[in-house]
């Protein structure tokens, strides 16, 4: 936990490899993913470095094996994944690295792509020819159907037309059709020109209408579709194709038809003599013989294909992790500085705990090689840059530390707010979201999750899916801390849950005499053990009719006790920080100032509050209430001990005023105000016998100092008073003396180095204004924020009732309301209770939970100490590489 | 293309419908070559140099299947990636933005059109004038491929237009222009060459596309009336001072044809109109379309630049400059649509600049590596001059 409260420590070091070896080095190194190297070439264009011709190597490589990718998408084939930790670890073998593996990759790849690309072009030029013969069989066929058919139809109907004066209504548009032509050539030959050919059904109608118009519609146009869409031999898509046929007249209208077919790209196929039956026959014949051995050659062509690309698609993923590993090499060597003969230097960062392993790695690797030139990794003298942030994760703290990145990364070894945001968020949603009923599926949820971790481990997610799973545990803790809340409140679907029998009854509630408006009685005496309900709120509290008015005074003390002791929290951090940077200003005129100030006056809000809740008010108030001593009410076991020595003994006085006494044994007159009825002496009207206003104590703290109306321990307006002071105080200290002893070490710094430089005078000078400024506001910032955000926490309160009183409305009015009407509207209640649970309750209401949650965290926490100005750590490492480039993918 | 009055353009509501497509395109504008990106292209040796120097850059993605880089390759591509954010700008807009952003691509079909004819003329291969086409103002294949089946002469045309063009949405331009020839023609027989003939009917397309873009932009109304309305205005005097330059020397300047064919050939917006274009159909000469555009303060420096004759700026160089300086102040206002057509304006110069370089570096002709016009660039004249 240690290790996740500050981040790892660095060392900045640099390391002088030989050049042989430096691949091999590297290669090790970005196994190990513990070092960040920094470019050392920052002014140079990546195509003026040293190894930029690898990379571009890599790069070539790299668009082969896309093109592989998409072959083998064509033929659906998955390409087969690998495990990422199981391919670093294989052992790289000399020539199994650096140029010579880039040189048999190249060879390789360069051959299988000309082989692909050969079988690809094979395969276009026979489905081509294979599309002509299927469409030519198609024509064929169609053709002489048509004419087999329609045409003597066609025929007759001309005949009749003709014979018998337009009779034969049905047939009426092929007559207007060919009626006219038919009448003037009647008795000449006639016959008409055709052209068959194949167009793309989806082009159809416009071809038809570019026919019509450019004939002036002097043609006929007929068509059939072909029922198998025919692949396109470019892309390999399937298309949807019709035969046509078109009868026309005259030539030139013959040069337009063809222009318009070349247009659409439409195969035009010559026929024979159409009454020539055996001829069509023996064309129709061979044409299928044909058609049959084009077939057989593409399906061999395709199967040759579909081998090759099965073979590339078990290899591609490792070739393709193969590259991207050799083009990070690269890339990191290009940061490396040529140094003395055959030798590159390299600065970067690594974890400190790693750099034993580094400097193996790099002996090794020298070792290997057999070289005589030693290699250096050495720390190199300070002062570095500023370190990166890195913090070792494991599953379950992965969410949280990102959570907090996403806000800012922290600087280095400063406190990570992660570390306590793990435990404090999913419980601050928890008591937003108190719920056993709502809180119960959100952790069934969180506990799926987690049941299905290993597989999702795995699987591609999409986006949403990945943040669930990334935040798993963080969603089954909310779950668990909702269901805790729920059993604090005691609310269940907005119902109490009578688990361990209430501690209070209404008089004849066994045999059901209860009506609205009864009072409820504790079981037993106020302090009996068998008054406390063991655990959470006792349930009749939702049946009460001051339900609301209990809850709400119960949580809004809950969200100020809460929200108080997490910013206190927040402030100490910022201590633990002065002192672990050695910040000795920042410790006592800045952290010290701070916890005075919040301690005076919110701590002490913290402990009235629990001060009110540990009075035994019952005893106190009886202490100054006037009774007959003759009343059965006298000597009531309420009366217990209120101040030393008055140990809850019934004392009757001398009953010489109105006749009644208080318990203590003062002797009313009537007209005796509650000071004087009261056996204790704190000051004020109420003299400590009466329950404060909290709300008015603490506001007149500041606005009436020394003037307690109800307090509750004496002396209590005097300590205010010492407490108000403090607070006024601390605020001056907290404004002005880090900035007067800053300014006054610059002075002293400044006269000791250098002397009469006026230029560095003007600078300081700017500087100190500077600091103040700064300073005002982080002292605005604090004293303001201490209200404001106090105030802010009240949301913890707010979404909670806002929760229950939902909850309520949904129970009430769709459960509740239909429960006595009839069978069916209670399915349909339901079946509304159900659904606006779960959209508003178990959706809806969860985001925002959480992003309260989150915003408390991120606002009220964190800029108590939070400083966010840290630099990620982003290691040079193959499996992050792999990991980002698959996502990408 | 009937537009509701005031549904767009007020600060109440553009951002309603517009909001998302205005803020693409903000968002694309970062994607503009800077000038550090330019310095480094111009150093550059070779071609590979270029295409490892736009791996940083957006083109990234583009060039990273192409093993080989040359100067046309990189265009096609470049243009390819522009139109593909076109085209999703398209997708995402609507009305009055999407008719606005056709308007833009009526251009390219036009230009397209010419391309298809011309090249029929000279009879090139249809397969080769279609890789040629810009990508922006493509139609079906098979229209493309109907194009240049007609016969050059104003039957084929009116053929050309009932047959194919009739369905296009360039159509109603190109009918105009044969209404307006029937009109006049009138069985008279035109001896001008075919290949003028090609550009006189790319002119009067491309004046009417104007006329007609200027139309809609002023129905809008709002900003988009301002900014965009003063871009095609200085759109319609460029093109009117360029047809007049460019007819010297060819049968348009013939004092009979000046103002019957040439005049008709003017935008009928713009700043020169109508005064200026109607001094302009009398211009015979360069010397005298020097002092007509003197009285144009506008474009007196465009034309001094050119008069000058020094050669190290041609006309349209300073036209381009003058573009782009225009077209970045669109950029600058916001709820109008002037920042689509600048956008795609910028870009194609950007391209073009780019292809510049590459055949500079090519031919090995560094001196004149540095003359192009950078987009959003510090170092623009403009913005220097200020500074001096």
């Amino acid at each position: 936990m240690s290790k996740w409260f500050r981040s790892e420590p660095m060392e900045y070091i640099s390391l002088i490899v030989n050049e042989d070896a430096a691949h091999s080095c590297l290669a090790d190194l970005g196994k190990l993913g513990v070092i960040q190297f920094t470019d050392l070439n920052p002014d140079l264009t990546p195509f003026q470095r040293r190894f930029v011709s690898y990379v571009k190597r890599c790069d070539e490589l790299e668009r082969k094996l896309r093109f592989f990718g998409h072959e083998c998408d064509k033929f659906n084939l998955e390409l087969l994944s690998g495990d990422i930790d199981n391919f670093l670890e294989q052992p790289m073998s000399p020539d199994q690295s650096g140029s010579k593996l880039l040189e048999s990759l190249e060879a390789e790849l360069e051959g299988y792509e000309n082989q692909l690309k050969e079988l690809n072009t094979y395969s276009e030029k026979l489905t081509i020819e294979y599309n002509e013969k299927v469409e030519l069989q198609e024509v064929l066929e169609k053709a002489r159907r048509f004419f087999m058919t329609d045409a003597p139809r066609l025929a007759v109907s001309e005949l009749t037309t003709g014979g018998a004066g337009g009779k034969g209504a049905s047939d009426g548009r092929r007559e207007g059709l060919l009626a006219g032509e038919e009448e003037h050539g009647r008795d000449l030959d006639m016959r008409f020109s055709s052209i068959t050919g194949v167009v793309s059904t989806e082009e159809k109608s416009r071809f038809e209408r570019m026919i019509f118009r450019a004939t002036r519609g002097n043609c006929f146009v007929r068509f059939a579709p072909i029922k198998q869409p025919i692949t396109d031999p470019q892309s390999g898509e399937l298309v949807e194709k019709s035969v046509f046929i078109v009868f026309y007249k005259s030539v030139s209208i013959e040069n337009k038809l063809k222009k318009i077919c070349d247009a659409f790209s439409a195969h035009r196929y010559s026929l024979p003599d159409m009454d020539d039956a055996p001829a069509v026959d023996r064309m129709l014949t061979e044409n299928a013989q044909e058609l049959v051995d084009s077939r057989t050659v593409l399906l061999k062509n395709q199967d040759t294909r579909f081998r090759l690309c099965q073979m590339l698609s078990q290899h591609c993923e490792k070739w393709t992790w193969l590259v991207l590993r050799e083009k990070a090499i690269y890339h990191s060597l290009n940061m490396f500085k040529a140094d003395v003969s055959g030798m590159l230097r390299g600065e970067g960062w690594v974890i400190e705990e790693a750099l034993p392993e580094c400097k193996d790695a790099v002996m090794r690797a020298h070792a290997d090689m057999d070289l005589a030139m030693p290699s250096l990794v050495d720390q190199v003298p300070k002062p570095w840059p500023t370190p990166p942030t890195h913090f070792t994760t494991n599953k379950f703290t992965y969410g949280y530390q990102e959570f907090v990145n996403t806000y800012g990364i922290p600087r280095y070894r400063e406190a990570n707010p992660a570390l306590f945001t793990a435990a404090t968020f999913p419980f601050l949603f928890g008591v937003m979201y108190g719920d056993i009923g709502h809180g119960t599926f959100l952790f069934a949820g969180g506990l799926y999750m987690l049941y299905n971790e290993k597989a999702n481990d795995k699987a591609r997610l999409g986006e949403m899916a990945a943040g669930m799973h990334a935040g798993r545990y963080m969603i089954a803790m909310m779950g668990f801390f909702a269901v805790y809340a729920g059993f604090i409140y005691n609310d269940m679907f907005s119902l109490g849950l009578n688990l361990f029998k209430s501690r209070y009854i209404f008089d004849g509630q066994d045999n059901e005499a209860v009506e609205e408006g009864d009072e409820a009685y504790p079981v037993a005496n106020y302090g009996d053990a068998e008054t406390v309900y063991p655990f959470g709120l006792d349930p009749v509290w939702h049946v009460s009719s001051n339900e609301l008015l209990f809850f709400n005074s119960f949580k809004m003390k809950l969200s100020v006790i809460l929200g108080i002791t997490q910013m206190f929290a927040g402030t100490c951090l910022k201590g633990i920080n002065a002192l672990y940077f050695n910040e000795k200003y920042d410790f006592f005129f800045e952290f010290l100032p701070m916890v005075a100030f919040a301690s005076s006056l919110f701590i002490y809000m913290v402990v009235l509050i629990f001060m009110k809740w540990t009075i035994n008010w019952n005893s106190r108030m009886l202490a100054a209430t006037c009774l007959d001593p003759d009343d059965e009410g006298w000597g009531s076991a309420d009366y217990q001990e209120v101040v030393d020595g008055l140990k809850g003994v019934w004392k009757v006085c001398d009953q010489n005023g109105d006749g009644t006494c208080t318990p203590w044994g003062y002797s009313c007159s009537g007209y005796d105000d509650t000071a004087d009825k009261c056996p204790l002496n704190f000051g004020g009207s109420g003299d400590g016998c009466q329950p404060p206003n909290l709300i008015t104590t603490l506001i007149n703290i500041a606005l009436q100092p020394g003037n307690v109306d109800e307090p509750m321990y004496y002396g209590q307006a005097h300590i205010q008073n010492i407490l108000l002071a403090v607070a006024f105080i601390s605020v001056p200290v907290l404004l002005l003396v880090k900035p007067y002893l800053l300014s006054r070490d610059m002075k002293k710094a400044h006269e000791t180095h250098h002397h009469g430089d006026e230029d560095e005078d003007e600078g300081e000078e700017h500087g100190f204004g500077e600091i103040l400024i700064h300073q005002a506001i982080e002292t605005i910032e604090f004293v303001l924020g201490m209200v404001s955000n106090t105030a802010s926490y009240l949301r913890l309160w707010a979404l909670s009732l806002a929760h229950s009183e939902l909850a309520t409305v949904f129970w009430d009015k769709a459960m509740v309301s239909t429960l006595g009407v009839n069978f069916f509207a209670t399915y349909i209640g339901f079946g509304i209770f159900a659904g606006t649970t779960f959209g508003v309750l178990l959706m809806m209401d969860v985001l925002e939970c959480f992003l309260h949650a989150l915003r408390l965290h991120w606002v009220e926490f964190q800029n108590k100490f939070f400083k966010a100005d840290g630099i990620r750590f982003t290691p040079y490492s193959f499996s992050q590489i792999i990991k980002d480039s698959v996502e990408a993918s | 293309m009937t537009v509701p009055k005031g549904i767009h353009g007020g600060l109440s509501d553009f951002n309603i419908q517009h909001g998302f497509v205005e803020g693409l395109v903000r968002g694309m504008r970062s994607s503009f070559l800077q000038d550090s990106d330019y310095h480094h292209l111009t150093q550059c040796e070779n071609l590979d140099d270029v295409r490892l120097n736009l791996t940083e850059s957006d083109y990234a993605e583009v060039l990273v299947d192409s093993n080989t880089l040359n100067p046309s390759d990189l265009q096609t591509v470049s243009i390819q990636k522009l139109v593909t954010e076109f085209k999703y700008l398209r997708s995402q807009a609507v009305e009055p933005l999407s008719t606005f952003l056709d308007f833009i691509s009526y251009e390219y079909m036009i230009e397209n059109i010419m391309l298809l004819l011309k090249g029929a003329l000279s009879g090139r291969d249809i397969n080769e004038l279609m890789a040629q086409c810009h990508p922006l103002g493509m139609f079906k294949d098979s229209t493309m491929r109907s194009i240049p089946t007609f016969e050059p002469n104003a039957k084929g045309f009116a053929d050309l237009y009932q047959t194919v063009l009739v369905d296009t949405p360039v159509g109603p331009y190109f009918a105009m222009f044969l209404q307006e020839s029937s009109d006049k023609a009138s069985g008279e027989v035109r001896n001008v060459i075919e290949e003028v003939e090609i550009e006189i009917i790319k002119s009067s397309l491309i004046k009417y596309w104007i006329e007609d873009f200027h139309q809609f932009v002023e129905k809008l109304g709002g900003d988009t009336a301002v900014i965009m309305g003063e871009i095609l205005k200085v759109r319609a005097d460029t093109n009117a001072i360029n047809i007049t330059l460019n007819s010297f020397g060819t049968p348009l300047n013939e004092p009979g044809m000046r103002t019957s064919d040439r005049k008709r050939l003017y935008p009928a917006c713009g700043h020169l109109y109508p005064a200026g274009t109607s001094m302009l159909s009398d211009v015979a000469d360069e010397d005298e379309l020097g002092r007509v555009l003197e009285l144009f303060p506008q474009y007196s420096g465009i034309w001094n630049v050119h008069a000058s004759g020094t050669g190290e700026k041609s006309i349209d160089d300073a036209f381009y400059e003058r573009d782009v300086q225009m077209l970045e102040l669109a950029f600058e206002s916001q709820m109008h649509f002037g920042v689509f057509y600048a956008y795609v304006k910028l870009k194609e110069q950007e391209i073009r600049n780019l292809v510049w370089i590459s055949e500079c570096i090519l031919q090995q002709q560094k001196e004149e590596i540095n003359k192009f016009v950078p987009v959003f660039s510090f170092h623009a004249p403009w913005r220097s001059k200020k500074k001096n």
